[in-house]
């Protein structure tokens, strides 16, 4: 008797659990868009800076300004703005009736605060604007004035990446911290609250698992009729993961790291495609001009003839362009018909004999170092170290971690003579790439390895970005990035892509169409729409 | 000396290890290479907010005094501040440790029932075919790192048959229980919210499964191999001669002696779980603490480093001073040799 008794309890149980481990969830009524994305993200637009945080504060926040697929900037917040004769003050009338996601107006009172906030804390895209902003003034309820210490002509296109924020609501929210009278500026609330007037606000953030947002109902802006009750980004797991949650259904969007093999594999899935861009990144050797045999300019272009471009842009690196320069051919001021090296071993030995190190190659040895987080860089080196001997120079390949780069990039006599890193535009223009690769600010810095620490290019590059004339300003970045090519201070090797696989079966996403060069605003999720009737 | 008197000194010589743990820890974290600062803000924060981080974070300060601040802040319940969370690194312990330890919880409960009740089978049967069957699959337990177990079970039950969830602990739809232990299983129980509790379960199925194959093999083999060393002694002879049945010798004078070397083993075992969890947390996107301990190594983030450690090395101390005290249990001569005033 007792071992029916135990054998019908068993199977209750077990059959509990059956039916627990078959059925799935409870039905979601709201129509949800999950997009994987690398982590950290930090919602505090004096914060965020990388891929996932600026997609996050886009979706969030309103912006004075937005970006065009032209790589231009049109109004956003702001209704109109004015430039002052002397190109110093900008004064912008606010559009009224603007509510953040309590319900409070948005004012210029919020945008000065904003303002201040960031030049404060420093952080984030506050470097955009720091030394750069003077001051902040309130005109009127709907009228700001944001003055500059020195003419700036990218100031509007840079203005994308200020998200204007609730001052209430953050002033309510404060603890003690190093910012004075203001604590803690509110930043420890900020790592898991929004204070925006964005099209989404935030509704959960677990800081490790995803962060979800849901619909402002009183959002003022354009929204698309299908887009998504509910925001979902995600940390990405592991490469087969994200594969079997695309199968699923259970992911929209991937980000934009996934193995090639991955993506192969999502593009067999029924309804999925892949999507991708130039996004303005590009993938540069940066030679150390500080440091012998690379600081003599004829080592430096024998270098650049030396490499086999074609074998990284088809192999290594499959489906990417051969950069012409620094500046990526999506980016506003790039300079077109640039001189491209290709590779060409008798220019190289040519180069290499006007070189002052010519008679010492045996003691010259080149330093290529490789990010070890990222495997093909050590393909790129192999086939470095392989074309350079070629022509009897010795490359010593290095693996160091990012922490070890950012700590040699510092220092020009430890930096390694050649070092592989991708950069990003912070702003539409050309002239974030060209101040963050050659402006003597930026030496040391992984944005620049090369330690160009030059005046007349820092003389260049300051009269560039003081030009408020746009064409002129256009014109001064081209001719920098003549100079930059003709000094080789760089091996310029590719334009990256930016490469997602979606569920085209059910989401539509409009900025495929015509990207915006400007990373994290073709995640702006309001326009991108979700047909849950269409799953496949 | 009492068994007690042995606990406390036990306890004792614990904390020392802690506190040498912490100051090791401390400093290999400090020395190695890059600027945490710099790394947290990024190349174009200006040196100023920078240097205002260092001064912050006490980074510009001599490592013991860095070390008494740190002393200071664990004392009031502080870790000090995270560079990558950019919070209380307590506060990520506690967010961080609860799904952590549900997941080796579950992982040392299959570890501990499967590993002795097979292990039992395998000596009960040992040359035959079930032992051999047994024995090939220890085999390749133990050789097997839990990654690939992972990636395994995700294939086969998450994109082949699509019968268990791939990722997090629990599904959205479903409303999460209250927060008491944070392991969602024991709250989700508690709270009799039985729909959390089942789903939390198919959630840690197949991660808890992958984390625990390989000590599980581990395990079988050692109870296997024990049983089988015993079973050859006299004592078990004389009680088959005595008439003794054999379930009785099998379960009360065989399995509970050869437990002793199992129990052992297990609880270093579990310590370790700790440890390798971060390669199944990374697959089934399990926020756990292991896989925040690394991205602290990654990103450089030294108090969330110094934490990660010392949480796992508190962990690691206390599982081991349990195992003792289970030994001492199982094993008649810890206990009489206590009683005896034998050190």
């Amino acid at each position: 008797m007792r071992t029916k008794v135990r054998f019908l309890f068993l199977a209750v149980v077990m059959s509990g659990l059956l039916f627990g481990l078959t059925t799935t969830g409870l039905a979601q009524d709201k129509s949800i868009l999950r997009i994987g994305f690398s982590w950290t993200t930090f919602i505090d637009p004096a914060v965020a800076s990388d891929f996932s945080s600026s997609s996050a504060v886009i979706n969030l926040y309103d912006s004075l300004v937005y970006p065009t697929p032209e790589g231009d900037v049109v109004p956003h917040a702001a209704e109109s703005f004015e430039v002052s004769t002397d190109n110093l003050t900008y004064t912008f009338k606010l559009r009224k009736g603007i509510k953040f996601h309590d319900g409070s107006e948005l004012t210029a009172e919020d945008v000065k605060f904003t303002m201040d906030r960031l030049l404060e804390i420093g952080e984030g895209y506050a470097y955009l604007y720091r030394g750069k902003v003077d001051s902040a003034k309130v005109l009127d309820k709907y009228t700001v004035q944001l003055v500059l210490k020195q003419p700036y002509g990218p100031f509007l296109a840079s203005l994308i990446r200020f998200y204007l924020m609730n001052e209430d609501v953050v002033m309510a929210n404060t603890k003690p911290g190093p910012y004075g009278d203001f604590g803690d500026y509110g930043k420890e609330y900020l790592l898991s609250h929004d204070a925006g007037s964005g099209a989404y606000m935030v509704k959960e953030f677990p800081f490790e698992e995803y962060l979800l947002m849901e619909r402002f109902p009183e959002y003022w802006g354009e929204v698309a009729p299908n887009a998504a009750d509910e925001v979902k980004f995600l940390r990405s797991p592991d490469p087969v993961t994200i594969v079997t949650m695309i199968t699923r259904r259970e992911l929209e969007i991937t980000d934009a790291w996934q193995p090639e093999e991955s993506y192969q594999s999502m593009a067999r899935i029924e309804g999925v495609d892949i999507a991708q861009w130039v996004n303005g990144n590009v993938y540069y050797l940066m030679l150390n001009n500080k440091r012998p045999p690379t600081d003599d300019i004829h080592f430096r272009k024998a270098l650049s003839w030396v490499l086999d471009y074609d074998q990284i842009i088809t192999t290594i690196f499959p489906e990417t362009t051969q950069a012409h320069g620094p500046v990526a051919h999506v980016t506003g001021g790039y300079k077109e018909g640039l001189f491209q090296y290709h590779q060409d071993l008798d220019k190289a030995r040519e180069e290499l004999q006007k070189s002052k190190y010519y008679d010492q190659l045996d003691d010259a040895t080149v330093i290529f170092a490789i990010n070890v987080d990222v495997p093909a860089l050590e393909k790129v080196g192999l086939l470095f170290q392989a074309n350079a001997n070629e022509i009897g120079v010795n490359v010593e390949l290095v693996k160091m971690p990012w922490g070890k780069i950012v700590e040699v990039v510092a220092d020009p006599d430890e930096n390694p003579h050649v070092m592989p890193i991708n950069v990003a535009p912070h702003y539409p223009e050309a002239g974030s790439m060209i101040e963050s690769k050659y402006h003597s600010k930026t030496a040391g810095t992984w944005e620049q390895a090369e330690w160009v620490d030059s005046h007349v290019f820092d003389q260049l590059i300051n009269d560039a970005l003081a030009t408020v004339d746009i064409e002129e300003r256009y014109r001064k970045y081209g001719l920098i990035q003549e100079i930059a090519v003709e000094l080789a201070p760089t091996i310029f090797l590719f334009e990256l892509f930016e490469k997602h696989a979606y569920q085209a079966a059910y989401v539509d996403w409009p900025q495929l169409e015509k990207p915006i060069p400007v990373m994290g605003y073709n995640n702006d999720c309001r326009f991108i729409e979700v047909f849950p009737d269409r799953i496949p | 000396m009492a068994f007690s008197t042995y606990l406390v000194r036990r306890l004792a010589y614990s904390l020392v290890i802690l506190v040498g743990l912490s100051i090791l820890i401390f400093f290999i974290a400090r020395v190695m290479p890059g600027d945490p600062a710099r790394l947290a803000l990024g190349p174009r924060a200006p040196a100023d907010v920078v240097q205002r981080w260092r001064e912050w974070m006490h980074l510009d300060e001599p490592l013991y005094v860095q070390y008494y601040y740190w002393l200071v802040d664990t004392f009031h319940g502080s870790f000090g501040q995270s560079l990558y969370t950019r919070r209380d690194v307590a506060i990520d312990v506690k967010t961080f440790l609860p799904a952590t330890m549900e997941l080796v919880l579950f992982s040392g409960l299959i570890m501990g029932v499967f590993g002795v009740l097979l292990g039992a089978i395998s000596a009960r049967y040992h040359d035959t075919w079930i032992d051999n069957v047994l024995r090939v699959g220890t085999y390749v337990g133990v050789a097997t790192p839990a990654f690939v177990f992972a990636i395994f079970f995700l294939l086969l039950f998450g994109y082949l048959f699509k019968i268990l969830p791939t990722l997090g602990r629990l599904e959205s739809t479903i409303t999460p229980p209250p927060v008491m232990t944070g392991m969602i299983t024991i709250d989700s129980l508690i709270t009799g919210n039985f729909v959390a509790f089942l789903d939390a379960l198919k959630h840690l199925l197949m991660p808890a499964t992958a984390l625990a194959l390989g000590p599980l093999a581990q395990e079988i083999r050692i109870t296997r191999s024990s049983m089988t060393d015993n079973m050859l002694k006299p004592y078990i002879a004389v009680e088959k001669v005595q008439g003794i049945p054999d379930r009785v010798i099998n379960l009360k004078y065989l399995l509970k002696p050869s437990l002793i070397p199992t129990v052992s083993i297990m609880g270093l075992d579990f310590a370790a779980l700790l440890g390798n969890a971060f390669l199944v947390e990374g697959v089934f996107g399990w926020p756990g603490l292991s896989r925040y301990g690394i991205q602290a190594m990654i990103q450089k983030d030294l108090n969330a480093i110094t934490a990660v450690v010392l949480v796992i090395g508190v962990i690691f101390i206390t599982v081991n001073i349990i195992v003792d005290m289970v030994v001492a249990y199982l094993d008649p001569r810890i206990r009489l040799r206590g009683r005896s005033g034998m050190t």
